[in-house]
């Protein structure tokens, strides 16, 4: 999601306009990549946004700073982890290109729907490259958005974490 | 010659050492208590209320996870595991308060009835502050319980489904969970150093004292007495026997600078833990004619299984903290009829809930918006079901020493083998089924679940192990008498669930506490008899 887009969305009232998400959506323009290319940055916020993207819910990935989330924790891994992210990105950058000729965020949604949605049937058994670097990068898409302040607080509507008087449990009579 | 005097040496600060040395500053007694580890400040060395995205890794401080002392054990077997916490307060700062009463059923595996550790629970709970909802149950006795804590929205649902299979005469029943937590305001003396509960479920390691440990409550009472001196930093080394062998003198402690020193006693007490009491007898070489030092160890053990409730996704999910993930339990399985196809018993801790920590759900397939919505209803929605069953008792699972390996204070490292047995499996397999069949009796599906389960789905209770100093009437099968004295040395006791000489399926640390309560009382007697001293 475009910075400009968030701000909008904010102005008219659609997304809470805490400075943590502007400050989060703004970072990418300054961010310097710890492990990826630029180029693989950019890579990993449109493969992260079309995993979990914006909704009428809350924000996407990429506004949720899953790829620096990515960056960092891969930076800090292990070199067999590593190499697992490079190979994987080359072997998943390779498929589009092959397909539509163009880099994936080059693609048109229709095309990008049609890679991932190849790469999502296969996800309970990978047998490629590109498949198993899905199943990868999923993941991590899901651990870092639900790990961020828009999963946690604009996506689950979470407001825990702090002190209450009492505890109400179910209150519903249908429930059980 | 000894550096310091005292009536008893207490060695460790854990539920079991804690309480006895309450007991025994209560009574009179000049008691030196020795922990291997430094006195920590809730809220101050640990603390609750952090997010994730604070850090760099997002994983947010965990009492737990970042305080136990790994690589302190050689594993032999099936993936054993051991948790220790070297800290005054021992593994009571980041218990997760779980506090059942074992019923008189279980106690018929003992040599002690449930009527003799009764008035015990009692106490033990007004001290501790232990809510709960009085439920009426055969083999879980209610107790003196203050305001309870109700469940989640799935989690009734799990309770609907046992109601149901139940009306098709299934022996089971699901109740609410009593922890150790103060629902009320510390109204009560003992109670001066906590706080209220506040419901934010960062229970491993309650920053506001709420939970009850053994640094909030009765070792600080006992330092109150003027009785009692606290030794931190401190390993015990060795028990110390007098020349002729015939009694416990006192103990051998080492510092991590190592200067040794030693402490005289006219009696000793152990409360390292079932894994770290039985590896300080075998280092001394006391307290073991039987041979059972080590032996009959058994710990908790399980599987995973959740489900998801459609029923319930409208809810209003926003702070279903409470106190920490379990809010329910399963229970009341085979209590009266056991199963044909494995021996002993199991219940199932459940929890729910939408948590920006630990237990959130992040598994799902496909991608995009359905993806997205798929999530966050799981999240809201799922119900947890983590079986807690015993492990079969056998030749199988020990405790012995691993002399090619040392820790810090020069001493051998304790070798847990774990080998699970057929019937360990097949309790986990019946869990499975039985887990499955409340979910859809609740009308939920099934979202995770080992289907046919193997060795490596189980994962076995760090916290939980017992036995290995197992109580008995016969000194030749056993460590300790119904008093939790050696049968060996007159003056050595074990206040720790080593003691347990059967392990039904409830949490340990209420009938540690209990028990270790008698066994000081019994201690303080014999000093008053002139027994002991």
């Amino acid at each position: 999601m475009e910075r400009r887009t968030i701000l909008e969305l904010v102005a008219a009232g659609v997304l809470p306009g805490a400075n943590g998400l502007l400050q989060i959506a703004c970072t990418p323009d300054g961010y310097q990549p710890e492990f990826f290319s630029r180029g693989q940055f950019g890579l990993l916020d449109t493969l992260s946004d079309l995993i979990l993207p914006a909704d009428e819910h809350s924000p996407g990935a990429s506004a949720a700073g899953v790829s620096r989330y990515i960056d960092v924790v891969v930076a800090d891994a292990p070199t067999t982890t590593q190499e697992r992210w490079q190979s994987g990105l080359e072997a998943f950058a390779g498929l589009a290109r092959e397909r539509f000729g163009s880099d994936l965020a080059d693609c048109d949604a229709g095309q990008q729907d049609a890679i991932l949605a190849d790469l999502a049937a296969a996800e309970g058994d990978p047998n490629s490259a590109a498949e198993r670097f899905f199943v990868l990068v999923k993941q991590a898409t899901i651990d870092g958005y639900y790990t961020s302040e828009v999963g946690i607080r604009d996506e689950l509507q979470y407001a825990g974490n702090t002190a209450v008087d009492e505890f109400a449990g179910c209150t519903h009579s249908e429930h059980g | 010659m000894a550096d310091e005097q005292f009536d008893v040496i207490v060695v460790g600060s854990g539920p079991g050492g804690g309480i006895a040395t309450y007991a025994l500053a209560m009574g009179g007694l000049k008691v030196g208590l020795v922990e291997a580890g430094p006195r920590l400040r809730a809220g101050v060395d640990y603390n609750g209320h952090h997010w994730p995205y604070e850090y760099r890794d997002r994983r947010a401080p965990n009492f737990w996870r970042d305080n136990f002392v790994r690589d302190h054990f050689t594993p032999v077997g099936d993936r054993p595991g051991h948790g220790q916490i070297r800290a005054l307060g021992g593994r009571s700062i980041c218990w997760a308060g779980h506090s059942l009463r074992f019923g008189p059923k279980d106690f018929e595996s003992w040599p002690i009835p449930y009527d003799v550790v009764a008035p015990y629970y009692s106490k033990a709970e007004r001290l501790m502050g232990v809510y709960g909802y009085h439920d009426g149950l055969s083999n879980m006795p209610d107790g003196e319980f203050l305001k309870p804590v109700p469940m989640r929205c799935p989690e009734e649902r799990l309770r609907l489904g046992v109601e149901r299979l139940r009306e098709r005469g299934a022996r089971m029943a699901f109740v609410a969970q009593r922890k150790a937590m103060l629902t009320q305001p510390p109204d009560r003396p003992e109670w001066k150093h906590r706080q209220k509960c506040h419901y934010c479920g960062h229970c491993s390691g309650c920053a506001v004292e709420a939970k009850y440990t053994s640094a909030n409550t009765p070792i600080p009472l006992a330092e109150e007495t003027g009785n009692l001196t606290v030794i931190t930093e401190t390993m015990a080394t060795r028990v110390r026997v007098s020349p002729e062998g015939g009694e416990v003198v006192g103990i051998e402690c080492r510092t991590a600078d190592g200067t040794v020193r030693e402490l005289d006693a006219k009696a000793v007490v152990l409360s390292c833990s079932a894994v770290e009491t039985a590896r300080l007898l075998l280092i001394s070489g006391v307290a073991n004619s039987s041979g059972h030092v080590g032996r009959n160890l058994t710990s908790h053990f399980g599987v995973t299984v959740k489900g998801f409730f459609p029923q319930v996704v409208g809810r209003d999910a926003s702070n279903d903290d409470g106190t920490s993930y379990y809010h329910s339990l399963l229970t009341g399985l085979y209590w009266d009829e056991p199963s044909p196809k494995f021996e002993g018993t199991y219940q199932v801790q459940c929890g729910a809930g939408v948590t920006a920590h630990r237990r959130a759900i992040r598994t799902a397939p496909g991608y995009g918006k359905d993806l997205k919505k798929r999530l966050r209803e799981l999240n809201v929605g799922h119900a947890g079901m983590n079986m807690q069953g015993t492990t079969l008792i056998s030749g199988n699972k020990l405790v012995d020493l691993d002399t090619s390996r040392e820790d810090a204070y020069g001493m051998p490292l304790p070798r847990i083998h774990l080998h699970y047995d057929d019937s360990d499996l097949a309790m986990a397999q019946d869990m499975v089924e039985k887990c499955e069949e409340i979910i859809r009796a609740g009308e939920g599906e099934v979202i995770e679940t080992p289907g046919t389960v193997r060795v490596d789905d189980l994962v076995i209770d760090l916290n939980h192990w017992v036995g290995t100093t197992r109580m008995g009437t016969d000194p030749s099968t056993s460590v300790v008498d119904t008093h939790c004295r050696t049968h060996d040395l007159p003056n050595l006791f074990v206040a720790d669930a080593s003691v347990f000489p059967a392990y039904p399926e409830k949490n340990p640390t209420l009938t540690n506490i209990a028990l270790s309560w008698r066994t000081a009382d019994g201690i303080v007697e014999g000093f008053r008899r002139n027994e002991l001293g």
